[in-house]
């Protein structure tokens, strides 16, 4: 039993150092590893992956740099339709078949292949006092409000239907469409990715979609993983490790399709 | 003692008996000590909740989770020996860990209607308030 349990706290570890390096939650490869490698179904591994996702968004929350906080304002207003949305999300879940449910997962996947791909090719700017402190301004009046409530609803319906934390929408809307700094985008999305799983996460417990034993030691890991993975970024060449890391993500969302059309 | 077939069957019998008695004894022990394990578990996990839980900082999700990991780590490592009690099962102990993680961010919302009632920033706390309210309704959905 506890070599099971072992291995669920190193796959959580190996999903949160490999989420925290690609700048997203551990969803995205703990969804695919619990189903595939251990054999869960579907269902099980989305409620492991929102237990691990509120645990990350509270441990990245307690290493946040002082200062350089969540916009909690910005958070509750975009959270009335995220959240929203995953509540109504997980309650459909419970009706969806876990082939589409993989088939969903595998489209979530790609598009974050996408989004890192990129996200990769984008010149990293110089590390300066100046564009840390621009990271992080304030006074700033976010703008688009609309666009940036649907995209949020969006993310929250993601992330109830799939059990990932929703950043990789939730961070480009902010700072792209709501004028938000980028410093504070990511930090309020991480804040606001715990709400929204909890949202959904009562849900998958009441119906038995949450496994303790398997959620425990798994979302341990990730959380773990989460904050090593987060000072490995600055000191591993994380452009080549996203590179390669595409890869992988393109062979889990292929794994995920075949899982989807074989039915199993 | 004559040694007579009847006698044999008497001594054999009271070797079971004393080998289930020492194993009766050793499975007592067991769960005593899984109890003087679990309840500090327990003590650190509700301590650290209420620690984050009156914090004033904005941001206390951390210290949460932090008494969470700290709670829950031992109890994996020893819940083997914790399975063989009946009350502080590992299935029912980490069902009250994921409860509880799970209420993090609801208690971290309450605080930030707090903070913004405080400071009468009423439009945040509105939104504060709506979000709590739809956290409530998946807990509620979730108890049918």
């Amino acid at each position: 039993m506890l070599i099971t349990w072992a291995s669920l706290a190193l796959v959580g570890l190996a999903a949160g150092i490999m989420g925290a390096l690609l700048g997203l939650g551990g969803g995205i490869f703990l969804v695919p590893a619990l189903s595939i490698l251990f054999g869960l179904p579907i269902r099980v591994a989305i409620g492991v992956s929102l237990v691990g996702v509120i645990a990350t968004s509270a441990g990245v929350a307690a290493a946040a740099r002082p200062g350089g906080g969540a916009d909690t304002g910005l958070a509750m207003r975009l959270e009335l339709v995220s959240a929203t949305g995953a509540l109504a999300a997980s309650l459909a879940a419970g009706r969806l078949s876990p082939q589409v449910l993989s088939l969903l997962f595998a489209g979530i996947v790609l598009a974050t292949a996408a989004y890192t791909y990129r996200k990769s090719r984008r010149a990293r700017p110089a590390v300066t006092e100046a564009s840390v402190e621009a990271l992080f301004r304030t006074g700033y009046h976010p703008t688009h409000w609309p666009a940036g409530l649907a995209m949020s609803g969006l993310a929250g319906v993601l992330s109830g239907l799939t059990g990932a934390g929703g950043g990789f929408i939730k961070v480009p809307v902010m700072y792209s469409i709501m004028d938000v700094p980028l410093g504070v985008a990511t930090a309020t999305s991480n804040f606001m990715v715990g709400i929204t799983a909890a949202a959904s996460a009562l849900v998958y417990y009441a119906r038995g979609d949450i496994r303790p034993l398997v959620a425990v030691p798994t979302a341990l890991g990730v959380f773990v993983g989460a904050i090593v993975g987060a000072r490995l970024a600055r000191r591993l060449p994380v452009d080549t490790l996203r590179r390669l890391l595409i890869g992988l993500l393109i062979f889990i969302a292929a794994q995920m399709i075949w899982k989807g059309v074989k039915g199993s | 003692m004559i040694r007579q077939p009847w006698n044999e069957l008497i001594l054999a019998d009271e070797g079971r008996a004393s080998a289930r008695l020492v194993q009766r004894r050793i499975a007592l022990r067991i769960r005593d000590a899984a109890r003087i394990i679990a309840l500090p578990a327990l003590v650190a996990m509700v301590g650290g909740l209420i620690m984050f839980a009156v914090s004033t900082r904005p941001l206390p999700l951390g210290k949460g989770a932090t008494a969470w990991v700290i709670a829950s780590t031992p109890t994996i490592a020893f819940a083997d020996l914790l399975n063989r009690s009946d009350l502080f099962a590992p299935n029912w102990w980490m069902s009250v860990g994921i409860l509880a993680l799970v209420a993090l961010p609801g208690v971290n919302v309450t605080l930030i209607l707090w903070e913004n009632v405080r400071l009468r920033r009423w439009r945040d706390a509105l939104a504060a308030t709506g979000v709590l309210v739809i956290l409530a309704a998946g807990a509620l959905m979730a108890r049918r």
